[in-house]
């Protein structure tokens, strides 16, 4: 029997995602330890595990290096690539919003060089290009977001807010909502076809115990 | 600044011996399936007009690599094979109304997003197809020519999924829906988002039996028993002929016993605008990527004013290449056989000898040398090799022992074997 490989995003989700599979049967108690391995195997259902960056997971199931993934639908955007988005889990609900100052709320459209900081240019641009029909620059930054507008570095940010508490804290407000973004079970086109059946009968575990 | 001349451009890539003579040897497998078919090749220019791919569904703009002529003429290398071969058929051939078959072989280039899904920018096709022949019958051909190919050129485990778009079609047909709602529902499906469709499918005038069936068409997989399935519910004419059609294009694979290497995917509706029917795509252990497709475009030959059926298919030739050497199949590989070096003076004998040997099909490589060169076919790995001396001697040298003899001697029997030497 091949080796599945499942890669999970390093940090929360992952940790989620672990105990998800270890109630649906998989030997990956290994993963709950403190350890700095990037990779483990469960011999028994011939699976492996691997801890990647978030936003590379997409890339690591595209090319097939592994073939499921649980990642963030924000990343699944941002990379837009083509994989099967099979189950949404119901953990890790956020929205991506467009944020700035209260006094920006319906004043977006009027502004003409609207500057948007954001760690994810491209749903930014889509957004703003694809569906308001605005032309934006972009300021790509990668933390911290909050901050641009509070210093003059951009109008607005396109972020993931889930409780809304940073942005409360430093005086934004949530001006639109982007879409939902939640955890996806996501698998590699020739896997899904070449591995159905062990694929399916995981997906139907989790989904049990998770699922949506 | 990076100095350009040592490099070759993104998504281009050298290919050299052994991958090369690999390459070779699957493009002649996958090419003797299509021709002992009945499928003839036929040969198009790299570039062409960019009005012959302007408007084309998958084929944007900015993927083709364009330029001028002299006379300001916007022309492409062809992004694809297909297209010129439809534009030959409506300008060129007699349309007689009987079946056409063509092949191809050759590379596209699209301008692809390397960092993104492993494209290269110029990648090797091959391909059939079967104009004129509106029947299941054909569309069969086509997916049982390919599963051919594939078992010729070495491939054992692999998987072609088949879909109908016109199954889909016929469920939208009724429904008014806003175009760019239809697109992302059409994204849905072909991601197997169940989540995502359901979101979308809450706002639409669609009844919950229909919907019923998009989620079914969106995660199902199977054989003919998801075609019965599929049957009961009720339908309109469109989706009806299309699980028909479907239906007797998996009898015709079961007839060739070949329904082991198929499975049914109606959610596989990917290029709508393009195609009008069957639509498959192949795929293997070793590549994240199909490894062939095609499928029904009975719709392209009305951009060169012709009106002509037509189903095809195209292998990724490096992709194929690239599965099968993950999956470390066999071939026979290139090698150097013998290694003749000789003195200046034997030169005439070395030639006469060099040419019997590769005449009985040999790899035989030449050398002046004053003395042997033990070195280079260590290097090269050339298992014997023949030294014509300058004072008349032979000596054969089997990598490890040598032998001497007189030239006389080893033309006089009747087969000169290296592997005898």
């Amino acid at each position: 029997m091949r080796y599945i490989t499942v890669a999970l995003a390093k940090g929360r989700l992952s940790k989620l995602a672990i105990d998800i599979f270890i109630k649906a049967g998989l030997q990956c108690e290994e993963m709950t330890k403190e350890t700095r391995k990037l990779i483990f195997t469960d011999e028994v259902n011939k699976f492996k595990f691997i801890l990647v960056k978030a936003s590379d997971v997409p890339t690591y199931v595209d090319y097939g290096a592994a073939d499921i993934g649980i990642v963030g639908k924000d990343t699944l955007l941002e990379e837009g690539r083509n994989l099967y988005e099979l189950l949404t889990l119901s953990f890790g609900n956020c929205k991506m919003c467009v944020c700035g100052l209260p006094q920006m709320k319906g004043r977006l459209e009027h502004i003409n060089n609207i500057r948007v900081a954001t760690k994810y240019p491209k749903i930014a641009k889509e957004y703003f290009e694809m569906q308001k029909g605005q032309t934006i620059e972009i300021i790509k930054l990668h933390g911290s977001i909050e901050l641009a507008p509070l210093v003059g570095l951009s109008e607005v940010i396109v972020d993931i807010v889930e409780s809304g508490q940073t942005l409360k804290e430093n005086g934004l407000t949530v001006l639109e909502e982007i879409c939902d973004i939640s955890a996806r079970f996501v698998v590699n086109r020739v896997s899904m076809k070449m591995e159905r059946q062990r694929i399916e009968t995981l997906m139907e575990k989790v989904k049990e115990i998770y699922g949506a | 600044m990076r100095k350009l001349s040592i490099h070759t451009p993104e998504g281009v890539q050298d290919t050299l011996f052994e991958e090369c003579h690999h390459k070779r040897l699957v493009e002649s497998d996958v090419m003797n399936v299509f021709e002992g078919c009945g499928y003839f090749e036929v040969e198009t220019p790299s570039y062409e007009y960019y009005d012959v791919f302007d408007g084309l569904d998958g084929i944007e703009a900015e993927k083709c690599f364009r330029f001028f002529d002299r006379q300001g003429r916007i022309l492409t290398l062809r992004p694809d094979l297909t297209t010129p071969i439809s534009r030959i058929m409506a300008t060129k051939l007699e349309n007689d109304g009987f079946p056409m078959r063509i092949s191809y072989l050759g590379n596209a280039f699209r301008y692809e997003d390397v960092e993104k899904g492993g494209r290269q920018r110029e990648f090797t096709q091959s391909g059939i197809e079967l104009l004129n022949d509106p029947s299941s019958e054909a569309d069969a051909e086509i997916i049982i020519t390919t599963i051919k190919a594939l078992l010729a050129a070495g491939l054992e485990e692999f998987k072609i999924e088949i879909g109908q778009v016109m199954f889909f079609r016929g469920l939208m047909e009724e429904a008014k829906i806003e175009k760019n709602l239809m697109a992302q529902i059409v994204d849905c499906i072909n991601m197997k988002d169940g989540f995502g469709l359901n979101a979308l499918l809450e706002s639409i005038p669609l009844s919950a039996e229909k919907k019923e069936i998009l989620n079914q068409i969106t995660l199902a997989s199977g054989g003919a028993e998801l075609l019965d399935q599929l049957a009961e519910y009720p339908l309109n004419a469109t989706s009806r002929g299309a699980l028909s059609n479907l239906k007797e294009v998996y009898g015709i694979i079961e007839e060739y016993g070949f329904e082991k290497y198929v499975s049914i995917d109606l959610g596989m509706i990917q290029s709508l605008k393009y195609y009008t029917g069957i639509t498959f795509k192949g795929f293997t252990y070793g590549v994240g990527f199909p490894i062939c497709g095609g499928g029904r475009y009975d719709k392209l030959s009305k951009k060169f004013g012709a009106e002509i059926s037509a189903t095809g298919a195209a292998i990724s030739i490096s992709r194929l290449a690239s599965s099968l050497y993950y999956q470390k199949k066999d071939y026979e590989k290139v090698r150097e056989d013998v290694l003749i070096a000789y003195a200046e003076n034997k030169r005439k004998e070395a030639i006469f000898l060099a040419d019997t040997l590769r005449h009985d099909g040999y790899c035989v490589v030449m050398k002046k040398a004053d003395a042997p060169d033990r070195e280079y076919i260590a290097k090269r790995e050339i298992p014997s090799a023949i030294f014509l001396l300058e004072d008349g001697r032979v000596e054969l040298f089997d990598g490890t022992e040598s032998e001497f003899t007189t030239y006389e001697e080893l033309i006089k029997e009747e087969d000169i074997h290296p592997c005898d030497i």
